[in-house]
């Protein structure tokens, strides 16, 4: 019989990651790694909220819209989005792309936006609107949605996004 | 007439639970069902409404306090929840989320306290080794008690051309390389990594802005 094969159970590189309910600095020799941020008192209210997986293949895009999530205007509070990719990626290959309303930006392994839709100084809206391209009239000053692009021509890369209104 | 005849024949809820025969509620009962005209959902609702005891009113009145709670996002030991009460409706786990730091890597923790309608900058520091770039920036913003749901978000700037907001948590990652600007956020407005020439937010960096009447602790973590 085919025995398991023994893992090691910590990464013995220093990083930081999320350890109950903290962001620590973990190095790997200590069950109880230095705590830099409290998440526990994280609270925030919501109405509705829609779970979804993506795969980007390689040189792929995707449409991130949530018409149905959002508010009369198309816009939600919070977008939780983790990125998985393959064991084997090296760090500096570990990203991807996403535009909002005109401006690309990267990122890695995760990225969480948050904020309620608030009425800007010129009467336009601020935040995060998810709105289908088009079907509605605050529309006219950008389109909704985040578009999210693979730029690798190897791998693919699996999305798991969380939003909320 | 004794209080026990009372507590057989005329109960409370229109319907006695302590005989069998008796007064049946209008509209419903165990023998038929209520098909109320028009669709209906697939919901399931679990309440106590039938007091047989003094002490099972607070039951019921705090099934029906709590029936409007709202939905949260909370985060649990690693991962994002959805939850309503105490039922976890869906999760987003982030357990395997890991920011290794590298041969060149730094990392730095900033608080401030923004007051009401004024702005702050985000501290450079000095991720040189990569250009300014850095491939985590974790925030928290800490309101006021009470301060009400719309009012709990700031604005954030970056590379003085785009401007979006965050409420309690923002996370962006990215991807950096070792003396090459790469796949991060550059949070380095100067024209010289030395930080000896002017500032431009043109060049790189975050602007935060309160932009309400009550002040913000913002607390950053940034790493390459």
């Amino acid at each position: 019989m085919a025995t398991q094969p023994i893992t090691c159970p910590y990464d013995v590189l220093e990083g930081f990651r999320f350890y109950r309910g903290n962001l620590v600095l973990d190095n790997g020799n200590t069950s109880n790694p230095p705590k830099y941020l409290s998440m526990k008192d994280l609270n925030i209210e919501v109405d509705k909220f829609s779970r979804s997986r993506v795969t980007l293949k390689p040189g792929a895009y995707s449409l991130l819209s949530q018409t149905d999530i959002g508010d009369q205007y198309g816009y939600v509070s919070f977008i939780a989005v983790k990125a998985i990719y393959p064991s084997s990626t090296l760090e500096s290959r570990k990203y991807i792309n996403w535009t909002y309303q005109g401006n690309t930006n990267y990122m890695g392994e995760l990225m969480v936006l948050s904020g309620q839709r608030i009425s800007s100084s010129d009467s336009e809206f601020e935040g995060w609107n998810l709105s289908k391209p088009g079907t509605l009239a605050s529309d006219s000053v950008g389109n909704g949605g985040i578009v999210f692009h693979n730029p690798s021509t190897e791998i693919t890369v699996k999305l798991e996004i969380l939003v909320c209104e | 007439m004794a209080d026990s005849e009372i507590l057989n024949t005329d109960n409370f809820d229109g319907g006695s639970s302590l005989q069998t025969g008796e007064t049946l509620v209008v509209g419903g009962s165990a023998g038929f069902a209520i098909t109320p005209s028009g669709s209906t959902a697939g919901f399931k609702i679990e309440y106590l409404n039938i007091a047989r005891q003094l002490d099972e009113l607070e039951i019921i009145e705090a099934t029906f306090q709590r029936f409007n709670d709202p939905n949260e996002i909370e985060f649990i030991k690693e991962s994002f929840d959805v939850v309503h009460q105490s039922k976890t409706l869906d999760t987003l786990n982030v357990v395997d989320f890991f920011h290794p730091l590298q041969s060149f890597s730094n990392y730095q923790k900033q608080t401030f306290v923004i007051l009401p309608r004024t702005s702050a900058n985000l501290d450079p520091s000095s991720f040189t080794s990569t250009n300014g770039e850095v491939s985590m920036l974790i925030a928290r913003a800490n309101y006021l008690p009470g301060t009400p749901r719309e009012e709990k978000v700031i604005f954030w700037d970056y590379k003085g051309s785009q401007r979006n907001i965050m409420g309690e948590v923002m996370i962006l990652t990215g991807a950096i390389k070792e003396d090459i600007p790469w796949k991060g956020w550059d949070v380095d407005p100067f024209s010289t990594y030395g930080h000896t020439g002017p500032a431009n937010s043109a060049n790189g960096g975050f602007i935060f802005t309160n932009p309400t009447d009550s002040e913000v602790q913002l607390t950053v973590i940034t790493a390459n």
